[in-house]
């Protein structure tokens, strides 16, 4: 899918009014949904530098949400980029697939 | 179970305490299952694709739903539209279902194009069941092709954890659920799902085999833990309604006790029975073809509509018409029968169907037609359903099913020669019913005769003489004989010892007539050989000359091209043809 080895700044610069609308789907404090939110928290403070409306939903709390998404695996980030969202599973341990997802693919992290 | 202070804490054997169960409201399986599923356990429908587990699961949630117990179907395989559709054409109208909370669909099919990035686990679909399991009160739940779940995790260690957490997770919550998991016993990839087996209660596996052209479709209960089952293998179908499980050696228990003579259409036949076919009693008609089997069913079925009764008839002929003429042709007209309702009759080529769609067919008109007796019409056609193994189950089934809704059953089979009447299909299948009427040829004095003979009629004092037996106009009579192949026929014989002696001495004469029979027929055989094998030595010799007149003019040929070409250098065949 993405050429994630690519480095190409030139072109992922993104017009800055852009702002990146997310959903992370966690459990309650399950390890594995607390791993996600970290490095979800530490990508958008990396990468997004605030141009990012983040939702983050507990499925114990409600699975409506779950069950209108489709969310039988978490934790699940849904980045709406298109009109289908593009759904990456897991504990977010990689920044590449996300990257890729908000267009930012080969992107440095801001320091 | 608050224990008293004299009570010991431990009992050493307690009486076993049954399982609570929850009927699949499938009668059928509900009595392979011994009274259904286990209560708040998982039970996994496994099987190849097409066997029709999804129906069986979907089945339990709509016949639950039916009776007011709400539950929730995930299906990993499938879009819920589709799943809508399909339920649909088994005539379940699940919208209505869901409008009323008593069933949810779950859209759980699972994207394909997502991406994976670090673990994951189970919790979102646990937490959709759990939230729609309170909302709707749902106590039973279908979990529709588990293996595309698990096949997410793509580690067999981690699908091993994963599913022993959603097991485990299940059981606290207390929903009876059902699993289906896609198996074929042929595949390689059988063993990476097998411990799915070991981890749950009560695993029943659906076997779809091709035979002979012809698909049977095997259930099979492998476990149930802490409890009985049946232990068989059970012929289902599926169609509209679902899935309908046959069962067989249940319905063996409530067999009903034979009942009183009825007649078989033909006084002399019932004197020979010793008052007639016994109801609720399974009577087998054997012969070789033109014996006159048929006839005796039809002449049976004709009596018993003309006392009003009620008659299915099963015959494997391709139409109704082509089966009431077939009987037309021997006398008996059974028209008026089937155009007063009392006479109907079911017919199917062998090869239409596997077995159990024909006994679904078969079980079908039972009950909604309710006979008093049942007529099969040739058992010896059954074969063409499958194989021997095939038509033998099909067999034992039909009798079954006739004893236990207390139907008199006539069959006949046609048999190659005069020996192997109780030979059904292959299996020696005599004990299974209690009447045998025999027919059979026999050539004396140059004639052709029929002769029928009562084997045995179990409960009854038959004759144990055989009869010449002739068909008629309108039915079959019957006429005293005395002589057979090889011995006295008459069984009157020891005070009535004249008589016997005059039997011995026609017997005699008869013997010889037959010898001499024999012998004109052996010289005719073996004018006729000697004739064929003359025939053959001329052919051979006329084939020896034609052979041997190319071979000269194959040699005369070479011989001109040698000359022709003058007679220079490599030569090798001179004109003698020889090297």
């Amino acid at each position: 899918m993405a050429g994630s080895t690519q480095k190409d700044k030139a072109g992922s610069e993104p017009e800055t009014t852009d702002r990146v609308r997310m959903a992370l789907f966690v459990t309650g404090e399950e390890r594995n949904s607390q791993a996600a939110r970290m490095n979800l928290a530490r990508f958008c403070e990396n990468y997004l530098a605030g141009r990012v409306d983040l939702e983050i939903i507990d499925v114990l709390e409600n699975h409506r949400k779950a069950l209108e998404w489709r969310v039988l695996l978490t934790p699940v980030l849904l980045v709406f980029n298109s009109e289908r969202p593009t759904r990456i599973t897991g504990t977010l341990q990689d920044p590449e697939p996300v990257l890729a997802a908000v267009g930012l693919h080969g992107s440095e992290p801001v320091l | 179970m608050a224990a008293q202070n004299e009570t010991p804490v431990l009992k050493a054997v307690t009486a076993p305490f049954p399982l609570p169960r929850v009927p699949t409201g499938n009668p059928g399986l509900d009595e392979v299952l011994f009274g259904g599923l286990p209560k708040g356990r998982t039970t996994i429908f496994s099987g190849g694709p097409g066997c029709g587990k999804s129906i069986m699961g979907l089945e339990f949630l709509v016949r639950g739903a039916l009776a007011g117990q709400p539950g929730i179907l995930v299906p990993f395989e499938e879009r819920v539209e589709a799943v809508r559709a399909n339920a649909l054409t088994l005539g379940w109208d699940l919208a209505a279902l869901e409008k009323q909370n008593l069933i949810m669909l779950v859209d759980a099919h699972i994207d394909h194009e997502m991406i994976l990035s670090g673990r994951f686990d189970l919790h979102g679909l646990l937490a959709i069941i759990d939230g729609a399991a309170r909302f709707m009160k749902a106590e039973r739940l279908v979990l529709d092709a588990i293996d595309v779940l698990l096949r997410y995790f793509n580690d067999p260690a981690r699908e091993r954890e994963q599913f022993f957490f959603l097991n485990d997770w299940l059981l606290n919550r207390g929903l009876t659920t059902v699993l289906t998991v896609k198996r074929s016993d042929f595949s390689n990839a059988a063993g990476r799902y097998e411990f799915l087996d070991y981890l749950t209660d009560c695993v029943v596996h659906l076997d779809q085999r091709v035979n002979q052209q012809v698909a049977t479709r095997r259930l099979r209960v492998i476990k149930y833990r802490g409890s009985n089952y049946g232990r068989n293998e059970y012929p289902y179908v599926t169609g509209p309604g679902g899935i309908t499980v046959i069962p067989i050696s249940g319905a063996e228990l409530r067999h009903k006790p034979l009942g009183k003579p009825v007649t078989s259409g033909q006084v002399q036949v019932d004197e020979m029975l010793g008052g007639g076919y016994t109801q609720n009693s399974c009577i087998l008609i054997a012969g070789p073809s033109g014996t006159g089997k048929t006839t005796l069913a039809s002449i049976f079925t004709r009596a018993a509509c003309e006392r009003g009764e009620k008659v299915l008839f099963v015959g494997f002929e391709e139409s109704a018409e082509a089966l009431t003429s077939a009987m037309l042709s021997s006398g008996t007209d059974l028209r008026p029968a089937i155009k007063k309702g009392s006479l109907l009759p079911l017919t199917a080529m062998p090869e239409a169907m596997g077995i159990e769609e024909h006994l679904v067919r078969i079980a079908k008109a039972v009950d909604e037609f309710a006979p008093q007796y049942m007529v099969l019409d040739a058992m010896s056609a059954v074969r063409r359903m499958g194989s021997d193994r095939a038509a033998f189950d099909f067999l034992v089934r039909l009798v079954g099913l006739s004893r236990e809704k207390g139907i008199t059953f006539l069959l006949t089979n046609q048999t190659k020669g005069n020996e192997q009447m109780g030979e059904l299909a292959g299996e020696e299948a005599s004990s299974l019913v209690d009447t045998i009427i025999s027919l059979r040829y026999i050539e004396v004095g140059g004639e052709t005769n029929r002769l029928i003979g009562i084997v045995k009629s179990r409960g009854m004092k038959h004759s144990n003489q055989l009869r010449e037996f002739r068909i008629t106009d309108g039915g079959v009579e019957l006429a005293k004989i005395y002589v057979g192949e090889g011995g006295v026929l008459t069984g009157a014989a020891r005070q009535e010892k004249e008589a016997q002696d005059a039997t011995e001495y026609r017997r005699t004469v008869a013997v010889m007539e037959a010898k001499r029979s024999e012998i004109l027929r052996r010289k005719a055989e073996l004018q006729a050989e000697t004739a064929r094998l003359t025939a053959a030595v001329e052919q051979a010799e006329i084939e020896l000359t034609q052979i041997e007149i190319e071979q000269q003019k194959s040699v005369e040929g070479q011989g001109r091209r040698f000359a022709m070409r003058g007679g220079d250098g490599f030569v090798l065949v001179d004109t003698q043809g020889g090297i």
